[in-house]
């Protein structure tokens, strides 16, 4: 039971974060095509700017997994829905460790992410 | 069968239900009436296990609140408690889920008795098409009470 819970709760959490997951990884490859470019000044600007983009989409990926996980178990737990949440065939224990492991899961992903993108733009050999 | 025995609920100094004694058979058809704040809802939420007596106990078959009652009960609330960002179709998949005795084909039959499209996000349905959606998810599970 705490998988099926698990799973819609990811579900609901990645909707929105995997889009910026996407975009950070687009970013960081292009700011990766730009810097195999060499010796103009133009690449180089572009290159700092995808950088730039790559880490703000980053710092949005982070905030947007934190929030995503704080307002599905405010709304699950507290709101309208929470009808729904306490009257399903589950423990409270249940229900409150999909919230805490949807959380953690999608945070490691977004460090993962995030190792991933500024590994790609800053590593030189 | 549900039973009551000697059930209060207080929220801060007042007193909402005091020492409630009750005893439903099952396959009854019950009204529950009331003046405003008389503890209808208290009472409801009590059997449900969506708040917890300040004294006394319900049973449902002999057992407390909890998941075994849960998997006997069909709760539908007077608001919209379903995930509005869902379509019809993934919400039936989700009662389906969580409760062994939903029956998915009669759901699909309500559905399309009452001209619900189940491709249609919930969030794009007025309040009246949610509730029948809503009535139709209670509808299709076999429980032994229905609120």
């Amino acid at each position: 039971m705490l998988n099926k819970l698990l799973k819609y709760d990811l579900k609901w959490i990645y909707k929105v974060v995997i889009v910026l997951y996407l975009l950070s990884l687009f970013f960081a490859l292009l700011a990766r095509l730009f810097l195999s470019i060499n010796n103009s000044m133009l690449f180089s600007i572009l290159y700092q700017l995808s950088c730039g983009i790559t880490i703000s989409m980053l710092v949005s990926s982070l905030i947007n997994s934190l929030m995503r996980s704080w307002v599905r178990f405010v709304k699950n737990i507290y709101k309208c829905e929470s009808y729904l949440t306490h009257t399903l065939p589950l423990e409270k224990k249940t229900i409150y460790a999909s919230k805490a492991l949807s959380a953690i899961v999608c945070m490691f992903t977004t460090i993962v992410v995030a190792v991933i993108c500024i590994f790609i733009c800053y590593y030189y050999k | 069968m549900l039973e009551c025995k000697n059930l209060c609920k207080q929220f801060d100094n007042k007193l909402i239900l005091d020492n409630i004694n009750l005893k439903l058979e099952k396959g009854k058809i019950i009204g529950l009436l009331g003046k405003n704040v008389s503890g209808k809802s208290t009472l409801i939420k009590l059997i449900n296990d969506l708040l917890t007596p300040t004294s006394g106990k319900v049973l449902i078959n002999g057992l407390k609140p909890g998941v075994e009652s849960k998997k006997v009960i069909s709760y539908l609330p007077e608001r919209t408690y379903l995930d509005n960002e869902l379509t019809v179709k993934e919400t039936v998949n989700y009662f389906s889920e969580f409760y062994d005795n939903f029956n998915s084909e009669k759901a699909y039959q309500l559905l399309n008795d009452l001209d619900l499209d189940i491709n249609q996000r919930l969030s794009k349905m007025s309040k009246g098409m949610k509730e029948k959606v809503q009535l139709v998810l209670v509808m299709s599970r076999m429980p032994n009470f229905i609120y």
